[in-house]
């Protein structure tokens, strides 16, 4: 049965537009997404809400998912994100390597990490299925699969020692911060983008705050005073942000990820101003569904049908890239390839439901 | 003495492996890899820019060690694939100049838009504390039409900022594609990475300049090499590139000054 519009849904799908937009750079959309007030991303948005929707697969507390049902479930859906994510891989890959030909240019084939696929190809496609090896813009569905598998350890902790979940993530995230431990990529040396370590404690806060009791129930009862924190939290480092009035990060004591300012490790301030803005978000969305509901509507079937919808966006995001190299950028193009990407990604996930019925 | 000789030795190698690449015609791209192995040895113009490397200098002769922090896509040919693209330079430079120890930290990130490889820089030299960055930039540009103007705001601003904070940087720009040879945008951005390199007086490997020489070349000759020869050959070069052009910045003459630039006497092999 297909959900009811929620404020998860809702905001899923405008993460998903929003990650559909900032990953066509430079076109005239991207400046109005909210990455440009804001030290936090849709990156962030699409974790935590990928963390709440685990409470529909654990179950309610007073009604638990069996174990050995959950374990199957969750497991299966890190088979599905992986397959997934070798598909769209193998289609851009295939996309830049037609983009070369057709437009006679080889830097195609070096683009987005791509090298290594076409120079490199013996140990690359063992990479590319080991996901040690990611095209740029394609890295976030790999964090997805490696926090869906660790998915049956956070909710059996959940389950069994729900007091010692949220603390155990929170050390290996701070371990990870304090002695800059990433995972590294191969066969082109490097990190992952999105550092999986460091990343798994935004998946456990969105399983953790989906829950009525633990930190959950603590931030529904304090939520009055928490967003009124929250505003000079977003507020003060949104000016930061406009006006790039950020300390010189060579300056900043050991362990100096604690003080910068990064994505990879989303570091602590980077965290604290997403959560601050999430307290907000919350507050925002009753209005904006009573205001907009049909907006509401059509960004809530996006964020229901969040796999496909994502899918798709990432491989017409790329599309959209080698369009605007061949035909230019510019308003024409920009409102051409935003808006028709956009139709496409409800057409998505109308399909998507209407396979369900 | 030791070191005036060595530095004596260093620069008559440059210079002849420079006279040697003005007078003879590169070899074929895509060609046999004792040819590819010429124009990587022989390229005449690999380093431009009035630049020195005055803190990478300082590190060699205070530690005999070179901290390097590569940002933006690593380039990468068939050449590189037992090693990597870094490995390669560490082992040309180390093997060059001995007791020398170089240390690449790869913090590249194919795709990057500089604006966004300018960001993440100042993070990465508070982390590695490098003596000097390898900069890959200008691809992402110029296929996502980055504006040349917001370009060159960026690398200035970025160029700036390291020399403030004792960092060296070595850029290393587009490289030569004849479909682009006409295409206003690619110049553009490739003009951009010109004017800073002469403005900000840092290094640039000129591996552009190289290839379009040796495609000129082949093609009065008749013999034009595919795009896809020039893109083998060009990245086939660029870890000879990178590695003679660093070579170049660290023992070049400071402008007005006698003698070495403060360079400790790593005696080349």
């Amino acid at each position: 049965m297909q959900r009811q519009v929620n404020a998860v849904d809702f905001w899923r799908g405008y993460a998903l537009i929003a990650i559909f937009i900032n990953h066509i750079p430079q076109n005239i959309y991207e400046q109005f997404t909210h990455k440009n007030v804001s030290l936090s991303d849709s990156a962030e948005l699409f974790v935590f809400l990928a963390g709440w929707s685990l409470r529909h697969v654990v179950g309610k507390p007073e009604d638990p998912r069996p174990t050995s049902e959950l374990m199957h479930r969750l497991f299966g859906r890190a088979v599905t994100l992986y397959v997934a994510q070798m598909a769209i891989a193998l289609i851009a890959i295939a996309m830049l390597a037609a983009a070369a030909l057709l437009l006679a240019n080889p830097l195609f084939l070096e683009w987005h990490n791509a090298a290594a696929i076409f120079y490199d190809p013996v140990r690359a496609h063992i990479g590319l299925v080991l996901l040690s090896h990611q095209l740029g813009y394609f890295n976030i569905l790999p964090l997805y699969v490696v926090l869906m598998m660790i998915a049956p350890l956070v909710a059996m902790l959940h389950r069994y020692a729900p007091s010692a979940l949220l603390p155990i993530s929170f050390t290996i995230y701070l371990a990870s911060v304090v002695f800059a431990i990433t995972v590294p990529t191969w066969p082109v040396s490097g990190q992952w983008f999105f550092n999986p370590l460091c990343w798994q404690l935004i998946f456990v806060l969105g399983f953790s705050m989906s829950r009525e009791r633990g930190a959950g129930g603590w931030v529904r009862r304090n939520i009055s005073w928490l967003r009124m924190v929250a505003v000079p939290i977003v507020v003060g480092l949104a000016v930061m942000s406009r006006f790039n009035l950020w300390w010189d990060p060579t300056k900043v004591p050991e362990p100096r990820l604690l003080f910068l300012i990064g994505k990879t490790f989303v570091t602590p301030i980077r965290l604290i101003q997403f959560l601050a803005l999430i307290a907000l978000l919350s507050a925002a969305y009753p209005y904006i569904v009573r205001v907009l509901p049909r907006f509401v509507d059509f960004l809530s079937r996006l964020g229901r049908n969040s796999l496909p919808v994502f899918c798709v966006g990432s491989v017409l995001s790329l599309a959209g890239q080698i369009v605007r190299f061949a035909y230019g950028g510019g308003v024409v193009v920009d409102t051409v390839l935003v808006g028709s990407g956009i139709v496409i990604l409800s057409v998505v996930a109308w399909l998507a439901e209407w396979r369900r019925r | 003495m030791k070191t005036a000789t060595s530095i004596v030795g260093l620069l008559c190698w440059l210079v002849a492996a420079g006279v040697a690449g003005a007078q003879q015609p590169p070899p074929a791209a895509g060609g046999t890899p004792s040819s590819i192995q010429r124009l990587c040895t022989e390229g005449t113009e690999v380093g431009f820019g009035p630049a020195q490397l005055p803190n990478a200098a300082r590190a060699l002769r205070e530690r005999k060690q070179l901290r390097v922090l590569a940002i933006g896509a690593t380039p990468l040919s068939a050449r590189d694939q037992t090693q990597g693209h870094y490995a390669l330079v560490e082992k040309v430079l180390e093997s060059s100049f001995k007791g020398l120890d170089v240390e690449i930290i790869d913090r590249g990130v194919s795709g990057e838009l500089a604006r966004d490889g300018a960001e993440r820089i100042k993070n990465e030299v508070a982390l590695v504390r490098p003596d000097v960055v390898f900069w890959q930039v200008g691809v992402a540009d110029a296929l996502a039409l980055t504006p040349a103007n917001e370009l060159k705001q960026t690398l200035v601003e970025t160029v700036r900022w390291l020399k403030v904070h004792q960092v060296d940087v070595v850029v290393i720009g587009l490289r030569y594609r004849r479909s682009l040879a006409r295409n206003e945008g690619f110049q553009n951005i490739r003009k951009v990475i010109r004017d800073v390199v002469k403005d900000e007086a840092i290094l640039r490997i000129g591996h552009y300049e190289s290839i379009e020489a040796l495609d000129r070349v082949r093609r009065q000759e008749g013999e034009p090499p595919s795009e896809f020869d020039l893109t083998d050959a060009g990245s086939n070069c660029v870890a000879d590139f990178l590695s003679r052009a660093l070579a170049v910045g660290l023992f070049k003459k400071p402008r007005g000054e006698h003698g070495n630039a403060g360079v400790p006497a790593p005696s080349q092999k």
